[in-house]
């Protein structure tokens, strides 16, 4: 069971790091003002005084708000192309992120330094830059290439069994190539993991050892994958069904409600990062002989080293 | 004596048919055009070929020299890449059966249809002209292609809709056709018809058509389906291979429906639909004509993209299927289908007016149908909290044209609703149910009543359902009309002002409102200001002046002031601006709060993959 050890672990290596996760939220809440921002401030000049504020307080009347973007589709152009920019930075900052974050996973420091962070997260952006362009040239490939020669495939063999062959081509070969973006995600994180660890800068071979890894173990990968799918899944549900309880059109109903959504953001963020902890406890039992396996945490073995280093 | 009144009644009939027939040209052409077609239908090339007998008589007062046929097969498709599909129908050979006459030439041209796009055709000339009363018979030999669609899949040779499929009479014209010219005696002519049409497929296939299935006779490996079909506008069919043929029986009227097998368990749906709309048609609007309703209920790439009720024979594919009793899209393209069995099948509106006369006023019952049978509220989408009306998607659809700018064009957000993009008619449907809103809609519903009765297997014209209007109401509609017939017209009216404070006196408030009218299109309008202590006050306005203000005088503090308060002018292009509150409203935030959310997420996806 070295994937529920791994997220134990990694729960508690990513809990001692609220800084971080502190971190990455008010970077995602930044962002999302930044770009919600232009169209709440034409909403508000739309709906503030009148009695469609008043409906769309309380249901989702999907009419009223297509007509408004009708009338507005011109500002919605432009918002949704200054959205497209900033979820670019957004994605920059991440990968920038990425390298302080898995550093500090790695070396289990109990308390933040501010060094160590930072000076990983400008050490290893270009890296994981690189790779992230890799990842990009692949979900390209998939999407352009792969799920439509996919389709077309699947569809040839369907067009004498059902009616519409072309939808059910689209939805198995859709079936077929999320798990391998999935697959892919985890691989390029797996990658990262590996950089830090041990410190490698080549990229192409660091992937090159995470898949070889992948198909070596598997099973532990599946789990992983599966997983943190279902409980994302999982949390967006229950939030679902929280949420209902909370659409009357009144201030009460709409501050629990908001508290709400920042609730089930938090923890999405949490989780990710709890992700990338465990990807940092499993390391070694992957890659390393079982005598290796240390009673104590991956995380915690490397700083004692770290630190009978410095001494 | 009585044979002297027998003489005198028969006279008096001929007299007056004669007459009649002199009278208003476009009445007079019901019962004297025969169609009898003997088509065989390759499914593998999907091309139908064969034989077709034309029968016609001259009703008009004055000589015919050229008949014109349609020469080509309009496909839509539900995918936007692909909407329209044109193939060609071609005339291989035309010959007079009587000896009276020869052909003099055969003409290629192109007529402009009623979506103002021109579609070749074919003109014949005759050597002598056909003489008032005179008939002719012509024999062609056709063929037609229909469409395919690569685009967004390899040709299914599983089912095809078959339009516009054989050459059909269009035009007449007094002269010989000049091409390239402007031809003012050229009148586009929708004629009621008898057909008598045997297709001969392969044997594993179904085929429904426009009125009674008469026979299907086994011929080795092919079958032969006759069908049969009195005054009909026009003549439709469609092929499936491995369908599911149900039928059902109502009020002597036979439902046949077909349905791919995956989705037989819609069967009670599409009945339970088409019996209500039938029952609301017939309460409304008089005894439905046909003995036979066929509804094609499956999806297959070259479909008609928008609902379509063709006579007797409606196409009503599943949409939304997924979504379950949530979405009632299904219901929505049998309800509007039906009600064009009535404004389509019943009259044929003369070309120029099909949009109002014909789509509009069939649009309105299906919205008058979604709103009896499904409720006001959410009554065609409401789905994990999003909901939406019948009305407001054709709302959308006619605003959608409305606020036209080049960059909306390729939003693909919005890209459904390029699949009902027909907003003139998502116009008049709004037009109707505004009128009919004005009136009473039991009111409304009397006038189309007389109009279906008055009007029955003829062409009437827009001009003709004003008259009928305005006599049943004793108003002059004429400018409404005009207002709501002029492209560029806006229906917009706002509420700009409201303030509530204390009067001078203390013990009373002084509430000003002031309404404007944004757009050009002229409607009088009711104004309903809301009191904090539960009171109401109405004050009506003729909508004329650019800006009104009101002065009120009341117990307790205004709360709100609503032009249209019941959200009767449905052509008004935005809603919100009706109303005006004293207090501000959360609906803003909410919507900001939903936007926030969905994008912190939206960037926790993107992260998730490329963080």
């Amino acid at each position: 069971m070295n994937f529920i050890r791994a997220l134990l672990s990694g729960w508690k290596i990513a809990g001692a790091n609220n800084r971080i996760l502190i971190l990455y939220y008010f970077a995602n809440l930044l962002f999302t003002i930044v770009a919600a921002l232009p169209l709440y401030l034409v909403m508000r000049t739309a709906f503030n005084f009148n009695m469609v504020g008043t409906k769309l307080a309380g249901v989702f009347e999907l009419g009223l708000l297509v007509a408004f973007a009708i009338r507005h589709s011109e500002f919605l152009t432009g918002a949704t192309a200054a959205f497209f920019l900033t979820a670019m930075l957004f994605v920059l900052i991440n990968i920038f992120l990425a390298g302080g974050t898995i550093a500090v996973f790695v070396t289990d420091r109990k308390r933040y330094d501010a060094a160590l962070f930072w000076g990983n997260c400008g050490y290893y952006f270009s890296t994981f830059l690189r790779l992230i362009l890799f990842s990009l040239t692949f979900y390209g490939i998939t999407l352009f290439v792969i799920f439509p020669a996919t389709t077309s495939l699947v569809e040839s063999s369907l067009i004498s069994i059902v009616e519409n062959s072309r939808l059910w081509a689209e939805i198995i070969a859709f079936a077929l190539i999320v798990p391998t973006l999935l697959t892919t995600v985890l691989l390029i994180d797996y990658a990262k993991v590996r950089l830090v660890v041990t410190g490698e800068r080549g990229t192409l071979g660091a992937l090159a050892k995470s898949i070889k890894a992948f198909f070596k173990h598997f099973i532990t990968f599946v789990e992983v994958l599966l997983f943190f799918v279902f409980i994302n899944v999982f949390i967006y549900l229950f939030y679902s069904l929280i949420s209902d309880f909370f659409q009357a059109p009144t201030l009460f109903a709409l501050i629990t409600l908001i508290v709400l959504q920042q609730i089930l953001v938090v923890m999405k963020l949490k989780l990710r990062l709890v992700y990338f902890a465990s990807l940092v406890e499993l390391y070694p039992h992957l890659f390393l002989t079982v005598a290796f396996l240390p009673a104590k945490s991956f995380a915690a073995e490397t700083e004692e080293k770290t630190e009978t280093e410095n001494q | 004596m009585h044979q002297k009144i027998c003489k005198f009644s028969i006279f008096s009939i001929f007299s007056f048919l004669f007459i009649s027939s002199f009278a208003q040209g476009t009445n007079t052409n019901t019962q004297q055009t025969g169609y009898r077609i003997n088509a065989r239908f390759d499914s593998e090339s999907a091309t139908i070929f064969g034989e077709q007998t034309f029968h016609w008589r001259n009703t008009f007062a004055h000589p015919i020299l050229s008949l014109c046929f349609r020469g080509e097969n309009v496909n839509t498709t539900s995918n936007p890449n692909s909407m329209q599909k044109k193939t060609p129908v071609f005339i291989d050979s035309v010959s007079f059966l009587d000896n009276e006459n020869s052909i003099a030439a055969i003409v290629a041209d192109s007529l402009q249809n009623d979506h103002g796009l021109f579609e070749p055709v074919t003109w014949i000339v005759f050597s002598k002209p056909i003489n008032p009363l005179h008939s002719l018979r012509l024999q062609f030999a056709f063929q037609a292609q229909n469409a395919a669609f690569p685009s967004t899949s390899a040709p299914s040779v599983r089912s095809y809709p078959a339009i516009n499929w054989y050459p059909k009479f269009l035009a007449y014209s007094q002269t010989n056709v000049q091409i390239d010219t402007e031809e003012q005696n050229i009148i586009a002519l929708q004629i009621f018809a008898n057909y008598d049409v045997f297709i001969v497929s392969p044997n594993q296939n179904t085929i429904a058509a426009s009125g009674v299935l008469e026979t299907i006779e086994l011929q080795d490996s092919v079958k032969t389906f006759h069908f049969s079909g009195n005054q009909l506008p026009d003549f439709v069919w469609a092929n499936c291979t491995d369908c599911v043929e149900i039928s059902e029986q109502w009020n002597q009227i036979t439902i046949r429906l077909l349905l791919d097998r995956t989705n037989e368990n819609l069967a009670g749906r599409y009945f339970s639909t088409a019996k209500k709309a039938l029952e609301y048609l017939q309460a409304s609007f008089g005894e439905f004509p046909y003995s036979q309703l066929t509804i094609w209920g499956l999806k297959n790439e070259a479909m008609p993209g928008r609902f379509s009720g063709y006579p007797t024979f409606i196409f009503a594919p599943p949409r939304n299927t997924l979504l379950g009793g949530n979405a009632h899209f299904l219901e929505r393209a049998v309800y509007y289908g039906s009600a064009e069995q009535y404004c389509g099948g019943i009259i044929s509106p003369a070309l120029d007016d099909t949009r109002w006369l014909l789509t509009g006023l069939a649009a309105y019952s299906g919205m008058r149908m979604m709103d009896i049978y499904h409720g006001k509220s959410a009554n065609l989408l409401d789905y994990m909290g999003i909901r939406l009306n019948d009305s407001d998607y054709n709302r959308l659809i006619y605003l959608r044209k409305t606020y036209p700018p080049k960059s909306f064009r390729s939003n693909p957000l919005l890209n459904y609703l390029r699949f009902d993009n027909d907003h003139l008619q998502a116009k008049a449907a709004l037009f109707w149910s505004t009128i009919a809103y004005q009136f009473g809609q039991p009111a409304f519903e009397k006038i189309l009543k007389n109009y279906f009765q008055q009007w029955e297997f003829q062409q009437p014209t827009l001009r003709d359902f004003i008259g009928i209007c305005e006599k049943n109401t004793g108003e002059n509609l004429t400018h409404l009309f005009e207002q709501a017939c002029n492209e560029n017209t806006i229906l917009d009216y706002a509420v700009e002002n409201l303030t509530s404070l204390p009067s001078s006196t203390g013990n009373q408030f002084e509430t000003s409102i002031t309404v404007v009218k944004v757009g050009t299109f002229v409607m009088p309008m009711v104004l309903d200001v809301h009191f904090q202590d539960g009171a109401k006050k109405r004050v009506y306005w003729d909508g004329f002046e650019n800006r009104k203000s009101f002065t009120l005088q009341s117990k307790s503090q205004a709360q709100s002031a609503v032009i249209d308060p019941d959200q009767k002018i449905l052509l008004d292009t935005n809603f919100a601006n009706n109303s005006r509150t004293v207090v501000a409203q959360l609906g803003d935030e909410k919507m900001a709060s939903r936007w926030l959310f969905w994008l912190q997420n939206l960037l926790l996806f993107l992260t998730s993959f490329l963080g």
